[in-house]
């Protein structure tokens, strides 16, 4: 073995100096501004792997079937060393060459950290270290490496084999994307070589237990399809499969693809709405989110409520249009999110910006049906002010109200329009290197109000509204601060309160059971644009052309039904029976309530 | 009786449609030196690389100093000495380099042999084989082939490339050196004087089939001819040029 170990790495030798020549190339390009600018923030997510893929097909493709094409493998089958030996002396050279690509490609991208400038990058480096990252990729660039390996018995052109290689890279990304609708909330993404937009590489990496669960499966698969190459270089050392036979099978890759991709249009069963209401948006409107109550829907727009009563979902009717004078609901900290209202009690309480003179303010219009209006100010505008959705609990609104790393929880009583209590927060787990921003969603079950910020989740008590007790907070770590300014929705089934989390994109599962105090129970992989929402028994997330309805089950949560709409969702809202959602078509002006049982 | 040292049995191949070996049967005694005489694309490489497992049989048996070539190829490999009508493989070693990958490969190199064979050619060690003329490939991969020691040593047109002088010291010392042990040769060629010169035996195929296999001797006493004009004869053409 050693002759043969010592021959395949002096083969292999010129990879390994390219690869050490790239990462130079790239250091020194590293440090123009330009190249940093276009370069850096694509690194991870994208050059690494196109890089890693290369090097790992690279290796392989010409182990073999460059020696069968230059004869020089008909040297060695007639020496006495079995063909078996032959191939593993192959693997453990290509496994060597491997380790230090792997290491130098995924070292540059966790080099210097003080120069890095992108979010993106940061949010990777933030979270998990060059060793973790490493060790998750490793196996997995190892399997491609030895199913390159593979190939590279089977026929007798490295090119061949490179060229099959990339058929299969091309429809493994193809497949995770249709797999992301075909499967949303399946756990596949952990399996993904590179660092999809779900983050799910970063939590493969800083989770021990998956890291080493998917190193383990493809560390297995890169051992038996050495055996199997192994064996099929023993049993017969001419080639196998022809150029049809390579047709054949990248054909059948592709075929695969195209299959998951029809297979997820009819994954899940699709449910019609049972009641329809179109609009044309108000002139100069530049959003609209949707509220309800009980069959009583609302579309709030950026200084207008228009009010569809659904009682006769067949035939909802308008039950009114409330304009809101030199307000604006869109221009007050309008982030991620959508429109900031409530309903209940036949009003609509929305949060918006109020011009006034000397200083705008910002204020909660309380708007119902017949026209009447109330206005309730909360402050003066200020900078990296931010005011959280409301929620409506008996006659009490809520909201957050955050000012740097502080924020308040306040309390007005909607019958005399009063605030009637105040509850400062600190959000200590912040440092003041983020963005001035702090964002909190808001979110109420059972007497209690939920408040998550990028940093932490806290209960508080509201039994007796005058007198709110913070009763538990908990701490995520590690927070990462340029996601302050990202809003962590929240909703509950069941016992389960589910908070999303940005990145890597999920859930992270609360435990209700007591109400005052949550108990954190484990996080849920889900991809796409993470939107739930749900009080009940199911949960509800923008999917595709509708809705999907899904359910979660233990650390799984599993689609049910497609609510088909015909057009990508906006916004939801739960009222009563229905849920409704609100498809908004910027270019034309129109949009359509829909009403789903 | 000694048993043969090569024993090949019904072997065929097709590559498609095309038969390349049909049906192959023939004997070689221990101890002789056999050349496998055809013209070119007669079906002799592939019959050679069947019988080195290079190439799956499509039916046929062979036996190589009395185990199945299929079933005990690593065992045989180092008995066999083998040199192929291939450049030398890994032309960026140098042939010192070369020398001692191959040798580790076998319990039983010998290396003053393969020191003396390359003092005799004159072959310098620390050329890289790219560098080396074609002739002088040849001579390295003979060199090579003999370390091991073989009991059989198969030639697929091992003298290709060399020059007329060279190539009869070539031959004819290596065929005489493995025949004063005992051993046993088998060589293809096109060129028939070189088989009347070292062979005591000689097989002619033609269009992948055998059409002789005998004593060179006894081929002569039988029709009367020269090797020359028997090959013509059981040919039906001349030999090419």
């Amino acid at each position: 073995m050693r002759p043969l170990l010592w021959k395949e790495m002096r083969d292999l030798r010129l990879w390994v100096v390219a690869g050490a020549l790239l990462v130079g190339t790239f250091e020194l390009l590293s440090r123009s501004d330009s190249w940093q600018r276009s370069f850096e923030g694509g690194y991870l997510p994208f050059f690494m792997p196109v890089l890693l893929t290369v090097a790992a097909v690279g290796l392989g493709a010409g182990q073999v079937a460059r020696e069968r094409h230059a004869r020089s493998l008909d040297y060695l089958l007639t020496r006495p060393i079995s063909p078996t030996a032959i191939v593993w002396a192959k693997f453990l050279a290509g496994t060597v060459a491997l380790a230090l690509l792997v290491v130098a490609l995924v070292g540059f991208g966790f080099r210097d950290p003080s120069s890095l400038r992108d979010s993106g990058e940061r949010m990777i480096r933030e979270q998990v270290g060059f060793q973790a990252v490493a060790l998750a990729l490793f196996p997995r660039y190892w399997f491609v490496y030895t199913l390159t390996l593979f190939f590279s018995v089977l026929v007798d052109r490295a090119a061949k084999v490179a060229a099959m290689m990339t058929v299969i890279a091309i429809t493994v990304v193809a497949l995770a994307g249709a797999l992301t609708s075909l499967a949303p909330f399946s756990r596949f993404v952990y399996w993904l070589p590179y660092f999809d937009l779900t983050g799910a590489l970063v939590t493969v990496a800083r989770t021990t237990a998956i890291s080493a669960q998917t190193g383990v499966v493809f560390s297995a698969a890169a051992v038996l399809s050495t055996a199997i190459a192994a064996v099929l270089l023993k049993r017969s050392p001419e080639r196998y499969v022809g150029n049809l036979g390579l047709i054949a099978i990248a054909a059948g890759f592709a075929g695969a693809a195209v299959l998951s991709a029809h297979a997820a249009s009819v994954r899940f069963p699709a449910t019609p709405p049972v009641g329809s209401w179109s609009f044309e948006e108000p002139v100069d409107n530049d959003s609209a989110g949707v509220v309800a109550d009980g069959d009583m829907a609302a579309v709030v727009f950026d200084r207008e409520v228009r009010f569809v009563d659904f009682s006769n979902p067949a035939k909802p009717l308008p039950a009114g249009n409330v304009a809101i004078p030199l307000f604006s609901s869109e221009s007050f900290g309008s982030i991620s999110g959508g429109t900031k209202a409530a309903m209940g009690h036949g009003a609509v309480f929305v949060v918006g910006q109020k011009k006034a003179v000397p200083v705008d303010l910002v204020e909660v219009a309380m708007v119902k049906p017949a026209g009447e209006l109330h206005e309730l100010v909360l402050a003066p505008v200020r900078p990296f002010d931010f005011v959280s959705r409301p929620v409506l609990v008996d006659h009490f609104l809520y909201l957050a109200f955050s000012h740097g790393l502080h924020y308040d929880l306040r309390v007005f009583d909607t019958g005399t329009q009063s605030e009637v209590a105040s509850l400062p927060i600190e959000d200590l787990a912040l440092d003041r290197k983020g963005p001035n921003l702090l964002v909190v969603a808001l979110y109420s079950r059972d007497g209690y109000v939920y408040m998550a910020s990028s940093a932490s989740l806290t209960t508080v008590d509201v039994r007796q509204p005058a007198r709110p007790v913070v009763t538990n907070r908990i701490q995520f770590h590690p927070q990462i601060n340029s996601f302050r300014a990202f809003l962590r929705k929240m909703a509950w089934q069941g016992d389960r309160l589910f908070e999303t989390s940005v990145w890597p994109q999920g859930l992270l599962a609360y435990d209700l059971r007591d109400p005052a105090h949550p108990a954190a129970a484990g996080g849920l992989v889900l991809h796409g644009d993470v939107s739930l929402m749900g009080s009940g028994e199911e949960l509800y997330q923008p999917w595709q052309q509708g809705i999907l309805e899904f359910h979660g089950q233990g650390d799984e949560l599993r689609g049910q039904r497609y609510l088909s709409g015909g057009r990508s969702v906006n916004a939801l809202a739960m009222g009563g029976q229905y849920l409704f959602a609100l498809s908004y078509v910027n270019d034309r002006n129109h949009g359509m309530l829909q009403a789903y049982r | 009786m000694d048993r043969p040292a090569i024993q090949v049995e019904g072997l065929t191949r097709k590559f498609g449609r095309r038969l390349a070996v049909d049906n192959l049967t023939f004997e070689v005694p221990p101890g002789s030196v056999c050349g496998l005489l055809g013209r070119n694309g007669a079906g002799k490489s592939t019959a050679i690389r069947l019988m080195m497992n290079l190439l799956d049989v499509t039916a046929g048996r062979v036996t190589l100093l009395g185990l199945d070539s299929r079933r005990h190829h690593t065992a045989l490999m180092s008995r066999i000495g083998y040199v192929a009508d291939a450049p030398l493989p890994y032309d960026w070693m140098k042939v010192r380099e070369l020398i001692w990958f191959t040798a580790k490969f076998y319990r039983n190199w010998n290396d003053s042999r393969v020191d003396s064979l390359l003092d005799r050619f004159g072959i310098d060690r620390e050329q890289k084989i790219r560098h080396l003329s074609r002739g002088t490939q040849a001579q390295v991969a003979l060199v090579l082939a003999l370390g091991g020691d073989p009991e059989l040593l198969i030639l697929d047109e091992p003298a290709t490339g060399l020059d007329v002088l060279v190539r009869r010291d070539f031959l004819e010392s290596i065929i005489h050196l493995m025949q004063q042990d005992g051993r046993t040769v088998l060589f293809s060629t096109h060129l028939l004087h070189e088989v009347e010169r070292v062979a005591d035996r000689v097989i002619i195929m033609d269009n992948g089939r055998l059409v002789k296999s005998a004593a060179i001797d006894d081929l002569k006493a039988a029709s009367g001819m020269s090797l020359e004009d028997t090959f013509v004869d059981v040919v039906g053409t001349k030999e090419p040029a």
